[in-house]
């Protein structure tokens, strides 16, 4: 969530490359977000080759905003 | 890291510090915190900016070949289809990068605002070119200027090269500046220039240095990140 905060859309191995996970660890947590509401899948063909974008949805970055300000809250004393 | 036993209970106070994690306590449970989780998002920004679009190398390449095409468009006295080389690079660009890159890095939309500061400046700093480089060459008999000849042409590269660095934050952008500065100043101290417009020599080094460091990023950049099947997608 944190590197789809920095950008507005990226596929599947932008976020392979810079979470550093496993494909299919990243597979589940792509899902589960997904299933929370948090990530827009947009699917779609660039010639015949299939490219899936994901990018936070207005849930999923109010989310992921609230998580942040809960820890630094946490952090800060 | 340390046992969940050795740590005091404390609330929420720090207990170890490592490089990527915090481990401290709430209540009556040891939280690991995991840095990464809270990050500088604009750093992130800045590089995603990097990766993806500074860190292969390819437009310095493309300037690279504009700054030598030019310098030899000059020299056959057809500098004013200099414009044409630098309107194939940015097409290139995305084309190269389409091929190259995004098989092997992945593909990301950067964020719109900041992309947007980005190409204001670039444009602004492409248009001051443009409007120094006719100043230079089509006024250059009439203005006192003339008589610095060349070198009033590359300082306004070195100046490009140097803005491109610092809206990029791309520390080449100023390796080039110190170039091309020295390019253009040390054919002038061994007087190897002929004409007020002969910028054969100084170009066309200039355009090189930018090609074979372009090159080698190419080079580094393809070796460290081989093509990706992406089993996501299929």
């Amino acid at each position: 969530m944190t590197q789809l905060m920095a950008v507005e859309e990226a596929d599947a191995t932008w976020l392979h490359q810079q979470t550093e996970l496993s494909w299919g660890n990243l597979a589940s947590h792509i899902a589960k977000l997904e299933d929370a509401g948090y990530l827009h899948v947009d699917k779609q063909f660039v010639g015949k080759k299939p490219q899936t974008m994901y990018s936070l949805t207005k849930t999923g970055i109010k989310a992921y905003k609230s998580y942040r300000s809960a820890l630094l809250k946490i952090l800060n004393g | 890291m340390e046992s969940e036993s050795c740590v005091p209970r404390e609330w929420a106070i720090p207990y170890v510090a490592g490089d990527n994690f915090l481990l401290f306590t709430l209540k009556d449970k040891v939280l690991c915190y995991d840095i990464c989780m809270h990050p500088n998002l604009a750093k992130i920004e800045q590089q995603a900016f990097h990766k993806a679009a500074l860190q292969d190398g390819i437009i310095d390449i493309l300037c690279g070949l504009c700054m030598i095409a030019w310098a030899v468009m000059i020299a056959f006295d057809a500098g004013g289809l200099g414009g044409i080389s630098f309107a194939i690079c940015f097409p290139s660009t995305l084309v190269l990068r389409k091929k190259l890159v995004e098989p092997r890095i992945g593909k990301v939309q950067l964020k719109k605002a900041t992309l947007k500061g980005k190409q204001l400046l670039t444009l602004g700093v492409f248009s001051f070119t443009a409007i120094a480089g006719v100043v230079v060459s089509g006024f250059a008999d009439s203005i006192p200027i003339n008589s610095l000849g060349p070198l009033m042409l590359g300082l306004v590269f070195a100046l490009v090269a140097a803005a491109i660095g610092f809206i990029y934050r791309a520390r080449r952008g100023f390796f080039y500046t110190a170039c091309i500065t020295t390019v253009f100043l040390a054919t002038r101290a061994l007087e190897l220039e002929v004409r007020r417009d002969d910028l054969l020599l100084p170009l066309t080094i200039s355009g090189v240095i930018v090609l074979v460091t372009g090159a080698a990023l190419l080079a580094r950049f393809l070796s460290k990140h081989p093509i990706l099947d992406n089993p996501i997608e299929s």
